[in-house]
């Protein structure tokens, strides 16, 4: 039954692309709020931290299953 | 840190500060997290109607599916920084002198109010429903001699009573204050 959408897997590398860009420079706004309006450092720092360590995994399996995918 | 952008007066003390209510925020965070899941109950839902064509989807195309999810997860994440980072930065912080209003009403729009204490008229609490009162939330309404009340309500407010009664006193001592310099 395994059959080739046409332009899926250039659809879901622009995706990833598209996804990462917006990511680094969300990330880089975040953290910038969090540590100029926010209270304590601790707590931005906190925030940063556990932001990247969820975002860490999700980001290396997107890319893990598109290199699989375009051997 | 943002006290030292707000500029406090020589002397000025921040009595408290003071976040929405963690139940407010659970809330918005409840609602991303099943659009998280979403899929993956979806999915579960489709595998008890159709099991085969399920079980056939998942073995040919697991790594697109990998892919999917991961992106769609990624999405709902950034959502949830961004409920964090608004539930953090918005703030009622209460001074000896003033009350400042600190609204993150977006990610490139922040709005800083502030009233002095003496200017206050009227201070207003509202707990309405069964989860305000049970987890001890709700509205204060604050009144100040020019009129433009609306710009100092702030809802979801943890322990609404004991807020009113810190700047209740607050505003009484500033008041006796500014009269004996007179």
């Amino acid at each position: 039954m395994s059959f080739t959408l046409p332009f899926f897997s250039l659809g879901m590398h622009l995706l990833f692309y598209v996804l990462m860009l917006i990511f680094v420079f969300y990330t880089l706004f975040l953290s910038y709020h969090w540590f100029t309006y926010g209270q304590s450092k601790k707590v931005a720092t906190l925030s940063l931290a556990v932001f990247l360590i969820v975002s860490a995994p999700l980001c290396i399996a997107m890319s893990l299953a598109l290199s699989v995918l375009s051997l | 840190m943002i006290f030292e952008r707000i500029a406090l007066e020589e002397d000025e003390k921040v009595l408290s500060v003071v976040h929405r209510h963690w139940f407010f925020l659970c809330m918005q965070c409840a609602y991303i997290v099943v659009l998280m899941i979403a899929p993956i109950l979806g999915l579960l839902l489709l595998s008890l109607l159709v099991p085969e064509v399920v079980s056939t989807l998942t073995r040919e195309y697991a790594l697109h599916a990998v892919f999917l999810f991961s992106f769609w997860v990624l999405i709902n994440w950034m959502l949830l920084a961004y409920v964090w980072t608004d539930h953090y930065l918005d703030i009622w912080a209460i001074t000896d002198r003033r009350i400042i209003k600190i609204d993150q009403v977006s990610l490139f729009r922040r709005q800083i109010g502030s009233f002095r204490l003496e200017r206050l008229q009227d201070l207003t609490v509202e707990i309405n429903g069964i989860l305000a009162t049970l987890f001890d939330y709700g509205t204060i309404h604050a009144q100040t001699a020019s009129g433009k009340d609306e710009e100092f309500k702030a809802d979801f407010l943890p322990h609404p009573q004991d807020i009113k009664s810190i700047i209740l006193t607050a505003a009484d001592a500033r008041t006796k204050t500014t009269h004996t310099d007179l």
